[in-house]
Parts: structure tokens; sequence; C-alpha cells
């Protein structure tokens, strides 16, 4: 990996992608920017009358704006590497999305959030059926931890290999385990040359 | 997307449209494409069509990292493993 060298002769870092998929309100943008160097870079807007009935707030309330478009972080490991984490809408209609960003991906985090924990099984077919590999991170928010992981791994129906752990989206420590989880599983993947 | 692009450096100042020349004052240093757009407000479909015009006249390169076709190996990724642990 001797990289290239950009015109002022300083390395041009390889860049590792990691996509987040999650549902609205799962937490998406909190998961990016507690572990990005740089405040994440996104667009937000708010929802508008006009997606009552399309996109379903049930149980989120207390949500007034919900990412609509792509937003990422960046994690500078040293000069040679680059971490980028992409958040993505996890509902199906957005697979278009998800079709770009598994490309070439490390890996994928399904964000859940277990009071709607039907919005990740899209999520998890599609990285699934693309042998994109993922971890399930399950959102806790404040008072919620009243699911154990294993609970959530039967309701999501989750295969034996995936690991599925629980996270605080806010805690930067928390969401490092949940991308070192995702990394040691794909170097399992690599060492063992599935 | 996580393509980097950097501004070839020129002596003379360009004569390139007001949107180019917004483009290239952010990939002074390598950037990806993705900080670019954000950057630049551009949507990332009209950015690839504007750095495809800025490649086309030499004023950028563009280098994709070899892990979007492969996989690191096993060495790389204890390596990410230790600095994400260490972060």
């Amino acid at each position: 990996m001797e990289g290239s060298v950009a015109p002022e002769g300083g390395p041009v870092p390889d860049t590792l992608k990691i996509v987040v998929a999650g549902g609205f309100g799962a937490g998406k943008t909190t998961l990016v920017s507690a572990l990005s160097e740089v405040e994440s870079l996104h667009t937000e807007e708010v929802m508008t009358s006009q997606s009552v009935g399309v996109d379903d707030l049930d149980g989120v309330e207390g949500k007034t704006t919900t990412t609509v478009a792509l937003d990422f972080g960046r994690i500078t490991l040293d000069a040679s590497t680059v971490v980028y984490l992409f958040g993505t809408p996890g509902q199906r209609r957005f697979s278009f999305m998800w079709e770009e960003l598994a490309q070439g991906a490390l890996g994928a985090v399904v964000l859940a959030d277990t009071r709607r924990l039907a919005d990740s099984f899209d999520a998890i077919d599609f990285f699934e059926s693309r042998g994109v590999p993922f971890v399930v991170a399950v959102n806790c928010f404040d008072g919620q931890l009243t699911h154990r992981a294993e609970d959530v791994r039967v309701a999501l129906d989750v295969a034996e290999g995936v690991p599925v752990l629980l996270c605080d989206a806010r805690e930067r420590e928390s969401v490092k385990e949940v991308v070192v989880e995702l990394v040691s599983l794909v170097l399992r993947l690599e060492v063992s040359g599935a | 997307m996580t393509s980097q692009v950097v501004a070839v450096p020129s002596v003379e100042r360009l004569e390139v449209d007001p949107e180019l020349e917004l483009i290239l004052s952010v990939c002074v240093r390598p950037v990806s494409v993705a900080e670019v757009a954000s950057r630049s407000g551009f949507p990332l479909g009209v950015l690839r069509v504007l750095l495809a015009d800025l490649l086309d006249q030499g004023h950028v390169m563009v280098h994709t990292s070899d892990w979007e076709r492969c996989r690191p190996d096993a060495q790389t990724l204890r390596s990410v493993l230790k600095r994400i642990r260490e972060l």
C-alpha cells in the first residue's frame, strides 16, 4: 500500500468506507458525529407535513427533523489511512443509495431502534444479499436499556455469525466499540478466507 | 464517493468557470469527493460532472483506493483495529 503522491508531495490517503444504515430517528447522525473528527457533514431538512403517512414517526415523536440526505464523518487513522462513516436512511426506497455506498465498503453497521425494529429488516436483507459484512448495533436511548442483544437477534432473525451489540450512539467510546466489532468481524472473515 | 481529489497546482491563474474555481479551492489538499460536495454545496451528481471536466482539463488528480476493489489484507486490518482502539 504505497499510495499515490499528491502534487504538493504529501501522500494521498487510502480510504475505508463504513456504511451506517438505520431508520428515521434511529440515531445515524448522532453515531457518525460521535466518532468523526470533523463535525459530521450532512444535509438535514425539516420533515414537512407532506411526509406524514409516508414517513411513519410512531414512537419517535420527539424528533422534529429527519436526515434526508447523506451524512458522513471522517476519521484519520494516520497519514495514509482515512475512514469514512456514511449514514444512510434504512428504508427500502432509499436502497438506490445503499447500492452505491455498499460498493467497495469495508462493512456496515445496521443501527436498530428497539421502538421500531422492523425498520432494520430491509437494510439487513440488503447487506446479507450483497455479502457486505455487518454488525447490528442497538441504539439504547435514555432509559430504554430494557432489551438484551440476544432478544434483538431473535426478533430480527440475525444469523449466528453476525454480531449484535447494544450501544449509545451519543457516546464516543460506545461507537468506537461498534466500529471495532465490525473491523474485527471483517478480519475474522479475511483470516478464515470467507 | 470516497475517492480522493486534489487540485493540480498552477503557476498561472486559471481561467475557469467560477463553479470550477470553487471546487479547486476546496481540494487544495487531498479530500474525498463526498467532502468536496459537502463544502462546495453541489449535489453529488452535479459535482461528479464538474469534477470530470476538471479531470479532463488536467486541473485535478483523482485517487481511488485499492480497498474499493478488494478488502484490505489481514495485516492492514489489524493495524486499522489497533488505531481505532487508540482513538
